[in-house]
């Protein structure tokens, strides 16, 4: 690559990925619902992750956030905006943000908000965060994308929708265990999922979701970057997209001309379902769990409404020792519990129950 | 009989169309049928839409389209006869040219069904039976094409793998139509592994949902750019309560149209060197070729066994693909229907081409609401 961009400046410093414990098997919603049984094979996804009673999506980034902080190992008073990607904020007016800043002691010097836009507003924030390191605003940021991604009980986006978490935090590149090469975003005025305000859960247009969304604008921003850059297909070790079910993330690699070896080890869908905000992004952090100096990782979130984002990234040599210095996402996906239809929907709320006496 | 010249055709690929609305389908099959017709003096537009009023919202479809089109005042009407609209426009052409009222007659066939769930689209294709007797009580399309399918194979001794060849055959003929929606093989196995919608009828007997438009330019005389002639047509009423029919696998209505059409030829059904047939969940393929007379009861899947219908057999079906393989846009598909068959007749612009004289299209709205059949001849 001739040209150095400003996101070469910054990288990560810290990355953590926090799933709820509790699985619930696509098998057991098809069951209750009397869904097509050739669903879960067809979305290429076994179970999905679903959080506790105590969990939402402010605890799991908290924990996400933990993790990445011990890997950073900065001060936290040195990061200087937090910023929360989520579509299923449990207040809908008082920042999370504030809540995560407050707790890992970033508070009070720091910008901190909440950011939506579907799946990608976490995404958003990493390119806000680049752009903040990189002008010198700042030395660190810190990205946390997470949800408890709502579900209508029944439609076909019950059977993806789960919960997790994962965070970053952006800082100078000579810190990071790997930088930014180049970035590049695609954003048009797509409805194929949306929720209205006081509505429960989203809506979605079927088909449209496919082509005209997932598809148009990943491959939109990648052919972008691609243009911008110089870099080609073959340039790339690992290529993490936005894993909605098992499927969409292989077939957008196949347009792309990326073989599905690349694919696979940051595909975290099939084992935890789409975690809406932290689902590129986890598949992210589970290959900086597992990349070696030098490989290059072409990272692209999307979200409805719609908007992809692609990333060119580079790993460092300090990623082994950071990897050490924080749990390895793997941990939580592999320690899980199998939980039945009915305690998931007592954990997702879907039971309605009245309070009892109370002062 | 007098005929009536096809001179033009216009044949968008089916496909969800996202980016582009009813109208403009419609005005796209409408400008490929004119620039291949050359300079023609339209006085009259007739489209064909089942679902432009319910899912659109919108009627008036034919003078919309001539405000674009030709804004001098034309004669316009809109059909919607469910599945056999299209036929049935081109059977008011006809009858308008034959009476000397019109001399050169658009017809349009257009539909758009991406713009809304499965739910709802489903919900709508049930206005093509009685509403108020089936549609409250939630039956479907899918479930009363089931109960055909279901009493077609006990009663002929055949079992789901033979029903299974239908749509198999149709993706088959589809590859090399360039407007078809699917041209990608299956296999039985696929379509048997494919789930039930509603036994013995499975999610590869169905149709995709999508958008299309279809036209072609009908004229009272014979021009440089004629493909194909119309040499008769017919539009038969029948049972909208499809369980009300006296044996439920002869759709009467059918076997009226082509009666008729056959005798407005003086033509010996053995003629007919190729059927376009609206072919509902596979099983209305044979349901209709069967209750045409063309085919004895109980031959259509043991013949397709046999390897017969395929293009250069005696005579062949579907080689659009049919619903399965071309694709499936409601009240557009009988004029795709007479587009194909001029072009599968005459090897139009690159078309494969049937070795016969006489192509026959038919059609139904709902199961056996209404029939529709159309007679084209090579020229």
């Amino acid at each position: 690559m001739t040209n150095l961009f400003p996101e070469s400046k910054t990288g990560i410093v810290g990355w953590g990925g926090y799933v709820p414990i509790y699985r619930i098997k696509l098998s057991e919603i098809v069951k209750m619902w009397g869904m097509q049984e050739s669903l879960p094979q067809i979305l290429n996804v076994e179970e999905k992750s679903v959080d506790n009673v105590d969990e939402d999506a402010l605890t799991m980034g908290f924990e996400a956030a933990r993790i990445a902080l011990e890997r950073a190992r900065v001060n936290p008073s040195l990061i200087n905006a937090v910023f929360f990607g989520t579509e299923s904020k449990p207040y809908a007016v008082k920042p999370s943000a504030t809540v995560i800043a407050e707790a890992l002691g970033i508070t009070p010097v720091t910008m901190a908000s909440d950011l939506e836009f579907a799946c990608r507003a976490a995404s958003e924030a990493l390119r806000a965060s680049i752009g903040l390191v990189s002008s010198g605003m700042m030395k660190y940021a810190l990205v946390i994308g997470s949800d408890t991604a709502q579900a209508n009980p029944g439609d076909v986006l019950e059977l993806t929708a789960s919960s997790g978490a994962v965070a970053f935090i952006i800082g100078p590149k000579e810190e990071s265990a790997a930088y930014f090469e180049a970035s590049y975003s695609y954003v048009t005025d797509t409805p194929d999922f949306w929720r209205r305000a006081l509505s429960p859960y989203p809506l979605h247009g079927e088909g449209f979701t496919g082509e005209p969304a997932y598809f148009a604008h990943i491959v939109g921003a990648v052919k972008g970057l691609m243009e911008k850059t110089g870099l080609k297909p073959t340039d790339f070790d690992y290529a993490v997209f936005h894993q909605p079910n098992g499927r969409f993330p292989l077939k957008v690699a196949q347009k792309l001309g990326i073989p599905k070896e690349k694919v696979l080890p940051g595909l975290v869908t099939p084992r935890i379902g789409n975690t809406y905000n932290a689902s590129a992004l986890l598949g992210l952090a589970k290959i900086l769990d597992q990349a070696k100096p030098g490989n290059r990782i072409l990272v692209a979130p999307f979200g409805s409404g719609a908007g992809s984002d692609a990333y060119s990234i580079v790993v460092t040599d300090l990623v082994e020792e950071k990897r050490r210095n924080g749990t390895l996402l793997s941990f939580f996906i592999e320690n899980k519990v199998n939980v039945s239809y009915s305690t998931y929907a007592k954990n997702r709320g879907l039971i309605k129950r009245i309070d009892g006496w109370s002062l | 009989m007098t005929s009536m010249y096809i001179s033009g055709l216009g044949l968008l690929p089916i496909d969800r169309h996202y980016d582009k609305s009813l109208t403009q389908l419609a005005l796209e099959a409408s400008r490929e049928a004119l620039d291949s017709a050359g300079e023609y003096d339209i006085d009259t537009i007739i489209i064909a839409s089942n679902y432009s009023t319910l899912l659109q919202r919108q009627s008036m479809l034919a003078s919309l389209v001539a405000e674009e089109l030709v804004p001098k005042g034309l004669q316009v009407f809109n059909v919607e006869n469910g599945g056999a609209s299209g036929l049935a426009a081109v059977h008011l052409a006809r009858a308008l040219i034959k009476s000397g009222l019109s001399r050169n007659v658009l017809v349009i066939g257009v539909d758009k069904q991406s713009d809304y769930p499965q739910s709802i689209v489903n919900q709508t294709s049930l206005t093509q039976v009685n509403y108020e007797y089936h549609g409250v009580m939630g039956v479907s399309l899918a479930s009363l094409y089931a109960l055909s399918a279901s009493l077609y194979l006990s009663k002929h001794q055949l079992n789901e793998e033979d029903l299974a060849l239908w749509p198999v055959v149709m993706h088959e003929n589809a590859v090399d139509v360039r407007h078809a929606q699917f041209k990608s093989k299956i296999t039985v196995q696929n379509v048997l592994q494919s789930d039930y919608i509603s036994a013995p009828i499975r999610v590869l007997h169905a149709h995709a949902q999508a958008d299309g438009a279809s036209a072609v330019l009908l004229s009272s005389n014979k021009k440089e750019s004629t493909i194909a002639t119309v040499e008769a047509s017919h539009v038969v009423s029948g049972k909208v309560e499809y369980e009300l029919n006296e044996d439920p696998l002869h759709i009467e209505p059918v076997e009226k149209a082509v009666k008729t059409v056959l005798m407005q030829a003086s033509l010996d059904k053995n003629l007919i060197g190729l059927i376009e047939v609206l072919d509902m969940y596979s099983i209305g393929g044979p349901l209709l070729l069967e209750s045409s007379g063309i085919i004895p009861k109980g031959e259509t899947l043991k013949r397709l066994k046999e390897g017969r219908f395929k293009l250069g057999d005696s005579v062949a079906i579907n080689l659009s693909g049919g619903i399965k393989g071309r694709g499936f846009v409601e009240g557009a598909t009988g004029v795709y229907q007479i587009a194909e068959t001029a072009a599968f007749l005459s090897g139009y612009r690159g078309y494969k081409q049937q070795s016969t004289d006489y192509a026959l299209a038919i059609g139904v709205g709902g199961l056996s609401s209404v029939a529709a059949v159309v007679l084209v001849k090579r020229i």
